[in-house]
């Protein structure tokens, strides 16, 4: 991808949700982006999506995420459109959410499945039509698509107030037309991996946000005299969120950019360790460079540091992919770290 | 608005052949004993045999065209060559200073005799180069040089004195800043010229200046009446302010501003890995070193386009050396291992060497403090 086109598809996601910053669930900005077809972007053409790499789906979680706008499409198109490519079935239309249910109880019923048990903190569950959950029956791995309207919910929240239900099913039926039996290993780990660089293209979108506003306000407001940005103190400031963003941003970028080579998995894991590390330290940089307004639920910075600080901890935190990562580097196939981060 | 911010760029396939034979020379120059690794060796590790030998591969001066003894390659091509370098600790510092900036500036400055008189004997790994920039009174504000140039037939008279360069002692020639008209308070970069210095002319003394380790890598060097041919002459006189920032962007987010550090990374980590501490320390830096070269990658590659992106090489240079301050420190901890300065090749003494050279890091080609200044500037402009 150019960086014309990159900056032309930024762009048309920013359009289509509408330009402005967008609180809660933002049906709206969902509709028009299921228009445009990037919430299925990255998932095969057979599995009734766009066809698109890794990389544009990164564009796209960038635009959304520098918006802080409310919309599964990372759930949508990274994890629920994967496991039906994987099933080799068509992703179900409507908005389509995606758990691993590993202590779901799976019953095969004449013609159809009943699936008991609860699926914590679903992300958008309540909005959404079915959640494709990867669950296991006997020694074999199965994805489900779970029909969600009429499911009980108890409805619960992240930190930036972004729908994550407890989904409880109780002998649910479910036709056996859709559920689907898998192969291969680590689905689990790639599933999450899948879902943990959905959540870093988000942050470094968010931070390119909260660079913007920074920015923009350090150079507007006036102390002592003269504007914030006048300041070396805060200069310093500026110039580390411009800093991290950019780091964010490049990282994202490279690892979904390696996605193709099997070699590569790594990277979507060092992309999302650093990001990780990154989110607090922006999210703090732009609360103290936007002082007590920024503190304010009147300013829109909140919508972005809130997603920051939930981001960072969803589909596997710093420590646990730092212990993957770890034990990836150790050593054991032979190969010198320098031939790793080379490869 | 638009902020400054970096995207990722590719490094073009069609490097590894390169990539492999480098790792074969060094290989077999480590097992021939030529070297042991080091941190910070394109500082540290002056010599000049093996400088001599990497000439002889045509990896010094690869971006040069051809009839200077270069072989016309493309920014990536010494990009490889340098990271594989420094990612095994090679000492390469005899011809870094001139591969990587010296000689660039005389390809795009010079005259086409200081052309051919220079430039193949530095791709040859013979001829080395010094930086003569910083003064008693000019570190960071590099402005305020006081060295100062007087009009005599033929060429200039040269009297003053530049600090903390860096093997003056065993270069060739210094690549001086020297003021050619009185400095101006109104207009602080004007008047400022770029001399080839012969550090072999009288009037030239060299005196050590001795790093925290003890090691003699500075130097003063004073320039007592010394004479400089207008043959000698970069470029334009009055145009030196504007030929010395104009290499920043390469100075400053190359591989050597990020992998000072890694061969302690490389040799700790069999030792980190043991534990689940350690081992999460190695997944941190090497997720951060992994960023940081995608960074400085979509730096050259936009230097390859023809941008000149200073400000984005700036956030480079800032975070890199930052991160190879922090893995020295960071790898201290985890390791039961105490620094031994006497024990060069084994952990312990790559250790020493590293907590030693580490302080200069986040100094040399512009301060963290400064480079930050610039980034602000830029993103307050906007």
């Amino acid at each position: 991808m150019t960086a014309e086109e990159r900056q032309a598809l930024h762009d048309a996601v920013v359009d289509a949700c509408g330009g402005a910053d967008s609180p809660g669930w933002n049906p709206k900005a969902w509709k028009a982006l299921d228009q445009m077809g990037v919430t299925s972007l990255s998932v095969s053409e057979a599995a009734g999506g766009g066809g698109a790499d890794l990389s544009t789906a990164a564009v796209v979680l960038i635009a959304l995420g520098s918006l802080g706008v409310s919309v599964p499409v990372a759930e949508t198109g990274l994890m629920a459109g994967w496991l039906m490519e994987r099933a080799g079935a068509r992703l179900p239309e409507g908005i389509v959410t995606a758990a691993i249910g590993d202590t779901l109880e799976l019953h095969p019923d004449e013609g159809r499945w009943l699936v008991s048990g609860t699926l914590p903190r679903v992300p958008w569950a309540r909005h959404a039509d079915h959640a494709v959950v990867l669950s296991r029956f006997e020694s074999s791995r199965y994805a489900v698509v779970v029909p969600l309207s009429g499911a009980q919910l108890g409805h619960g929240t992240n930190v930036a107030g972004e729908p994550r239900d407890d989904v409880m099913l109780r002998a649910a039926a479910v036709p056996a037309a859709d559920v689907y039996r898998l192969d291969g290993p680590e689905l689990a780990v790639d599933l999450l991996r899948r879902g943990a660089f959905g959540r870093s293209a988000l942050m470094a979108g968010a931070a390119q946000g909260v660079y913007a506003y920074a920015a923009r306000y350090a150079g507007e407001r006036r102390q002592f005299g003269r504007p914030l940005s006048a300041m070396q103190a805060v200069q310093q400031l500026l110039a580390g969120l411009a800093a991290e963003a950019s780091a964010m941003t490049v990282a994202a970028e490279a690892a979904a950019a390696a996605d193709h080579d099997p070699a590569g998995s790594w990277t979507l894991d060092a992309a999302r360790i650093r990001i990780a590390e990154a989110a607090g330290n922006v999210a703090a940089m732009g609360h103290q460079i936007l002082g007590a307004i920024g503190f304010t639920d009147e300013h829109p910075l909140h919508h972005l540091t809130t997603r920051l600080w939930a981001w960072r901890e969803e589909y596997g935190n710093d420590a646990a992919w730092s212990d993957r990562l770890g034990a990836d580097l150790a050593g054991e196939d032979g190969a010198s770290l320098w031939q790793r981060i080379t490869r | 608005m638009k902020l400054p911010l970096l995207h990722a760029g590719e490094l073009p396939a069609g490097h590894a052949d390169l990539r492999g034979q480098v790792r074969d020379f060094l290989a077999g120059e480590s097992a021939a004993g030529s070297f042991v690794p080091r941190c910070d060796s394109w500082l540290a590790g002056f010599d000049a045999q093996f400088s001599r030998r990497v000439g002889e591969q045509g990896w010094i001066g690869t971006t040069f065209p051809e009839q200077y003894g270069g072989a016309g390659a493309d920014p990536f091509t010494r990009f490889v060559i340098a990271e594989e370098m420094l990612a095994a600790g090679a000492p390469v510092a005899a011809h870094w200073i001139a591969d990587r900036q010296s000689g660039p500036s005389i390809l795009r400055f010079g005259t086409e005799e200081q052309r051919q008189r220079y430039l193949p004997g530095i791709a040859r790994g013979e001829l080395f180069f010094a930086i003569g920039m910083s003064e008693p009174d000019a570190g960071s504000d590099l402005a305020a040089v006081r060295t100062r140039a007087e009009r005599v037939d033929g060429g200039w008279l040269v009297n003053g004195t530049k600090v903390w360069t860096s093997h003056a002692h065993h270069a060739h020639h210094m690549l001086t800043l020297v003021r050619t008209s009185p400095a101006d308070a109104t207009r602080r970069h004007a008047g400022l010229s770029q001399f080839i210095v012969d550090l072999a002319s009288p009037g030239v003394t060299c005196n050590p200046i001795r790093l925290i380790s003890g090691a003699h890598h500075f130097n003063e060097v004073v320039l007592d009446g010394v004479f400089v041919g207008d043959d000698q002459v970069l470029g334009t006189v009055g145009e030196g302010w504007a030929q010395v920032t104009h290499e920043l962007a390469y100075e400053r987010s190359g591989p050597e501003r990020i992998l000072s550090t890694f061969p302690l990374l490389e040799a700790a980590r069999g030792a980190l890995c043991a534990t689940a501490e350690g081992s999460r320390i190695v997944a941190r830096l090497t997720a951060e070193l992994w960023t940081l070269r995608a960074m400085s990658i979509a730096v050259t590659a936009e230097l390859q386009a023809g941008r000149t992106p200073n400000v984005e090489a700036a956030t480079v240079k800032d975070l890199g050396t930052r991160f190879e301050r922090d893995l020295v420190h960071a790898v201290a901890g985890a390791l039961a291992v105490e620094p031994d300065p006497g024990a060069g090749g084994t952990l312990p003494g790559i250790l020493a060497g590293a907590l030693l050279q580490a302080p200069g890091f986040t100094l040399r080609g512009g301060t963290s403090e400064i480079l930050r200044g610039i980034v602000a500037k830029a993103v307050v402009s906007q």
